[in-house]
């Protein structure tokens, strides 16, 4: 799949009127258009459902992708598909990061009201902490591994193997243990709690936060893609040298 | 089926054979798991502690025993020179599964050793003596079937120092969560049905080891060959 | 260093005060600028990489040479 650069233009040209119709959405209220039903602790902080949780559906996204690409390097030994996963893991750490700050900053004003705390331990806040730290070793193990086919090869069997691990890491174990968040134990699952109304604008958030992610991506994977070319011309012009 | 059987017990007697000429793993991780319970033990100051918390101290020894102990088994092979030949003999999950066996005996044993010494040193109270049996060989699987392959991947690193304990401690975090709940448990115990509030955690640990044995035996081909 | 505790607790209590009026919808602002922050943060990083790439890459030409036209070739 190649894309021209008109095309690639007029793509992110769209995606950034989109993400301010979702901006200007999430912040209508008082007014006619989606009046965010108010809860207690929440207050108008429910609007952040907007910005926060699509952080982490992005970063599924990005991560499913890496690991598609890894697999599918493993059973071609293609080097671009090595810098894809690589592209798209690193764009997934962005917006893992991300996710754990924002989701920090309103834990702090809402469930930790009136307290200092900023990091609770909550099962699965510490479990996205957790799955940062899966993907930073990526590029850790990454870093000890010198030889470019040998490396694609052995980087793409442990992101994928990170990768089926992770569903215990977000799906399994929130759920069996007492947190704060949705859908874990006693506490309702997203779509009891959630108006309908914010759905409008929660679902256009996500499919936004994905586009950016994916322009992203673009822009990484081109970027490893002329660092490529740049390394091979420079053994050329050193065995031109030698000869 | 039965070539391949003979096969990984050719591999696991060969294994076994080193093992118990040398002790090396399980001489250096007895050592270490007896030294690091009585660092802890000096650290709590004679205090009592909490099951939870005594619970989560044990599977953190085993842990970082397992990280020291089983990055070896592959970079023995490549430090001895039989790596290739073993290449050239054995196909991908004969080796796997009779270096994963290997591990799972050793780290029984060192696990067994250190639960002793656990519970005389703590003079910690079992509730329910067989759950806690289940929990460590159930743990002590899923934490052999993760690391064998992360083994075999760091054997083929240019710098292997800290990497094993690096991939390692992020990717079993689910188990190792589990593991501390049902241990939790089995130590205190619970008046209606200490099985079945462990149900969850023990359930949660099967698939877990599971889904990293069977994920290992798909992707240690691409490891083991070049 | 006492004036630096003190002011510390200032900005502290001053920033809850904020973040806290207006039913909380500043702490909606200060989430939405930490993701706007984080992501033209790194599109700035890649692309300043990228630039540097793409001038390695495609070196611009250098400007034909230009023959006087008097003298016989």
């Amino acid at each position: 799949m190649s894309l021209t650069g008109a095309c690639y233009r007029s793509i992110r040209l769209a995606l950034v009127a989109w993400m301010t119709l979702v901006l200007l959405a999430a912040f209508s209220f008082g007014g006619l258009l989606l009046n965010v039903p108010r809860i207690p602790i929440l207050e108008h902080t429910a609007r952040n459902l907007y910005f926060h949780v699509p952080m982490w559906f992005t970063m599924m996204a990005l991560t499913a992708m890496a690991a598609w690409q890894s697999f599918r390097c493993l059973k071609t030994g293609d080097l671009e598909c090595d810098m894809r996963a690589r592209a798209a893991v690193h764009v997934a750490i962005l917006f893992g990061v991300l996710g754990l700050l924002t989701g920090s900053y309103w834990a702090h004003y809402t469930w930790y009201e009136g307290t200092d705390i900023w990091w609770n331990f909550d099962p699965k806040q510490t479990m996205a902490a957790v799955q940062v730290l899966i993907y930073g070793a990526y590029f850790a193990l990454r870093n000890s591994l010198d030889e470019p086919e040998k490396r694609a090869r052995i980087s793409a069997v442990y992101n994928v193997f990170a990768f089926v691990t992770v569903p215990f890491l977000l799906y399994v174990l929130p759920r069996q243990m007492e947190s704060l968040h949705p859908g874990a134990e006693g506490n309702p699952a997203f779509s009891e709690i959630t108006h309908p109304v914010m759905r409008l604008v929660f679902y256009p958030a996500i499919a936004g936060f994905i586009g950016v992610a994916w322009l992203l991506y673009r822009q990484r994977v081109r970027t490893y893609r002329l660092e490529a070319a740049a390394d091979r011309r420079g053994s050329e012009a050193l065995i031109g040298h030698m000869h | 089926m039965r070539r391949w059987l003979s096969a990984a017990w050719a591999l696991l007697q060969k294994d076994l054979q080193l093992e118990l000429r040398s002790r090396y793993v399980v001489n250096v991780l007895l050592v270490f798991v007896l030294s690091a319970l009585l660092v802890v033990a000096l650290a709590a100051g004679g205090d009592a502690l909490d099951a939870r918390i005594q619970a989560g101290l044990l599977w953190i020894v085993i842990l970082f025993a397992a990280a020291l102990g089983l990055g070896r088994s592959f970079v023995a092979e490549e430090e001895r020179g039989t790596v290739l030949l073993l290449r050239l003999n054995a196909t991908g999950t004969t080796v796997y599964a009779g270096k994963l066996v290997l591990s799972f005996v050793s780290v029984l044993v060192v696990n067994s050793v250190l639960l002793g010494a656990f519970l005389v040193l703590f003079s910690v109270e079992v509730a329910r003596p067989g759950l806690l049996m289940v929990t460590i060989a159930l743990g002590t699987l899923g934490l052999a079937g993760a690391t064998t392959l992360l083994a075999a991947i760091i054997a083929r690193t240019a710098r292997r120092g800290p990497l094993l304990p690096m991939l390692l401690f992020p990717l079993l975090c689910p188990l190792l969560l589990s593991a501390v709940s049902a241990t939790h448990l089995s130590l205190s115990g619970v008046p209606l049905g200490t099985w079945r509030a462990a149900a969850d955690s023990l359930l949660a640990m099967a698939g877990f080891t599971g889904v990293v044995i069977s994920a290992s035996v798909l992707l240690f081909d691409y490891v083991w060959h070049d | 260093m006492r004036a630096g505790v003190y002011l510390a607790v200032a900005i502290q209590e001053a920033l809850d005060s904020v973040m806290l009026a207006n039913d909380k919808l500043f702490v909606v602002l200060a989430v939405v600028l930490i993701i706007w922050a984080g992501i033209v943060v790194y599109i700035f990083k890649v692309d300043r990489r990228l630039v540097r790439l793409e001038k390695e890459a495609f070196p611009p030409k250098p400007p034909p040479r230009e023959y006087p036209k008097d003298q016989p070739s």
